[in-house]
């Protein structure tokens, strides 16, 4: 869908030094594995902890709360890479990319770090808001910002400089850069992925202290 | 006798509302612990901290000794807990909350649907096992939660007003098998039936603003009483005021309250009876009733306050 929605018709406006529909492939798996990883995370940690009484249940058993986040956590990035895997797949056939080992070893690598970012983002806003439609509102949001304002879709040079400044950042987006080089056969930072990760540990952590509280209410 | 459940001075708060005050109290293995109160007592509250659903401010609680803080999946597994509200998971059939339930508990599936069979066809729900909880009466829903509780054969029982809500016959299968298991576990329930706590208690506690105002055996608690004795008097027509204004004028008439046309008072001396009987006699009293102080009326006394 978003191949034809936003990759097709930007292609027609962008023009770059690499097929823009080879290129923009990479946005199409960040934004759908980790999305999904996102909207798995965050939708059954509400579940578990608003909708039904299954955390009175875990809560009761000898399952600690890391066991129960780090269920949820697995589960997310499995979502996330299986979306991946048909994203790759589709695409792959879509737009006859050639990419090798090392490429591949390299993109899933850089995926699931994604993924990982994402899933626990997901366990944490799912843990504060028990609204669906608030989890729905963020997610379009984080939909809107990866594709628009990440440089998956649009190169990020088309914005102001200030804005340029500003993303680069971020470590999610010297990721995404990563992958874009990758497709490209360019060089990487690893700089990015190290930050990426320290920031999905620091999320989870904080995910795991505030758990406590939430799940006993108190 | 060796202690099951240990409570050191523990304390909890929540929103400046004080559920537990410096709690202490200690259950014998292989006892059935009776907790009484009113609502908000802290009875739940007792058994929601044994089991890890909410956590205590200060004190210690030990459960065979260890630790539920630094220990609690030890005790946890220990423990098999039956909520007060519905806590079945409406997403998935009986037999499934059933065995998932002793999976968490560490059985393997083969062993949990094994109990979970057992149970039902002890407690007469096999025929509701492919059900979906919602579906079923709030009773039934109340016999699973109690099976739930005992699939993973916990040694230690922690039921919050078991047969609330159930009709008699279930209550007779709960209590029966609590008959067969009680000489094995070390069982803490809270209930409003004072005739159940009366028949099936070792100790009873009760409980008020979050800590023990009394406990012991039911003899034991009745033997505090010194003595004290339920009076009721009816009459064919309410009594002036001036009746009971006067009443109130003898010192060892305790809790003297009219219950519609009915009279009920407390008294450790028998001439004091006869007193009250000789002032009521001029207002067309019609039957009498003379009884030893119950677990109701020493709750209600302590609880509400009036007795000595």
């Amino acid at each position: 869908m978003i191949h034809i929605i936003l990759a097709i018709p930007l292609s027609q406006l962008i023009n770059l030094e690499v097929r823009y529909l080879n290129w923009a492939a990479v946005g199409i798996w960040i934004i759908t594995s980790s999305m999904a990883a996102f909207l798995e995370t965050s939708n059954r940690i509400r579940k578990i902890q608003y909708e039904t009484n299954q955390i009175d249940i875990l809560l009761h058993s000898p399952t600690t709360n890391v066991d129960i986040l780090l269920a949820l956590f697995f589960r997310g990035t499995i979502i996330g890479l299986i979306q991946f895997i048909f994203s790759i797949l589709i695409t792959y056939s879509l737009n006859h990319e050639y990419l090798g080992m090392w490429n591949i070893v390299l993109i899933v690598f850089h995926i699931l770090s994604i993924i990982t970012f994402f899933s626990v983002l997901g366990i944490i806003l799912g843990l504060f808001i028990n609204s669906r439609i608030l989890i729905i509102n963020i997610y379009i949001i984080l939909f809107a910002i990866l594709s628009i304002g990440m440089g998956v879709f649009i190169p990020i040079n088309n914005y102001p400089l200030s804005y340029v400044e500003f993303v680069k950042n971020i470590p999610l987006f010297m990721v995404f850069q990563n992958m874009q080089s990758i497709i490209i056969h360019e060089d990487i930072q690893w700089i990015g992925l190290f930050i990426n990760a320290i920031c999905s540990l620091l999320l989870f952590f904080i995910s795991v202290v505030a758990s406590n509280k939430i799940f006993r209410k108190i | 006798m060796e202690a099951s459940i240990t409570f050191k001075a523990v304390g909890k708060t929540i929103k400046n509302k004080i559920l537990l005050a410096d709690l202490s109290f200690g259950v014998e293995k292989g006892s059935t612990f009776v907790l009484i109160g009113k609502n908000g007592a802290g009875k739940s509250t007792i058994l929601r901290l044994l089991v890890g659903l909410i956590e205590k401010d200060t004190g210690s609680v030990y459960i065979q000794g260890k630790d539920i803080s630094t220990r609690s999946s030890e005790t946890k597994s220990l423990c098999g807990y039956m909520s007060q509200n519905n806590t079945l998971d409406d997403e998935l059939t009986v037999i499934e909350n059933l065995t998932i339930y002793g999976q968490l508990h560490g059985l393997t599936n083969t062993q949990a649907s094994k109990n979970a069979l057992h149970w039902a066809t002890i407690l007469e729900f096999t025929d509701l096992l492919n059900q979906y909880p919602y579906d079923l009466a709030y009773g039934y829903q109340r016999k699973i939660l109690f099976a739930r509780s005992l699939v993973h054969e916990p040694e230690i029982l922690l039921l919050d007003e078991p047969t609330k809500g159930m009709d008699p016959n279930s209550k007779v299968s709960v209590w029966n098998v609590l008959d067969k298991i009680q000489k094995n576990k070390t069982i803490i329930f809270t209930t409003q039936d004072f005739t159940e706590a009366e028949r099936y208690a070792d100790r009873i506690a009760i409980l008020h603003d979050g800590n023990i105002k009394m406990d012991g055996t039911l003899d034991r608690l009745i033997e505090a009483t010194h003595g004290l004795t339920r009076y009721s008097l009816i009459f064919t027509e309410s009594p002036p005021d001036e009746f009971m204004n006067k009443l109130c004028e003898y010192p060892r008439v305790q809790r003297p309250q009219m219950k519609g046309l009915e009279l009920e008072f407390y008294s450790r001396e028998r001439k004091q009876f006869f007193n009250v009987l000789k002032l009521a006699l001029n207002y067309n009293v019609s039957d009498l009733d003379t009884s030893i102080c119950s677990l109701r009326d020493l709750y209600l006394g302590l609880t509400d306050g009036g007795l000595d």
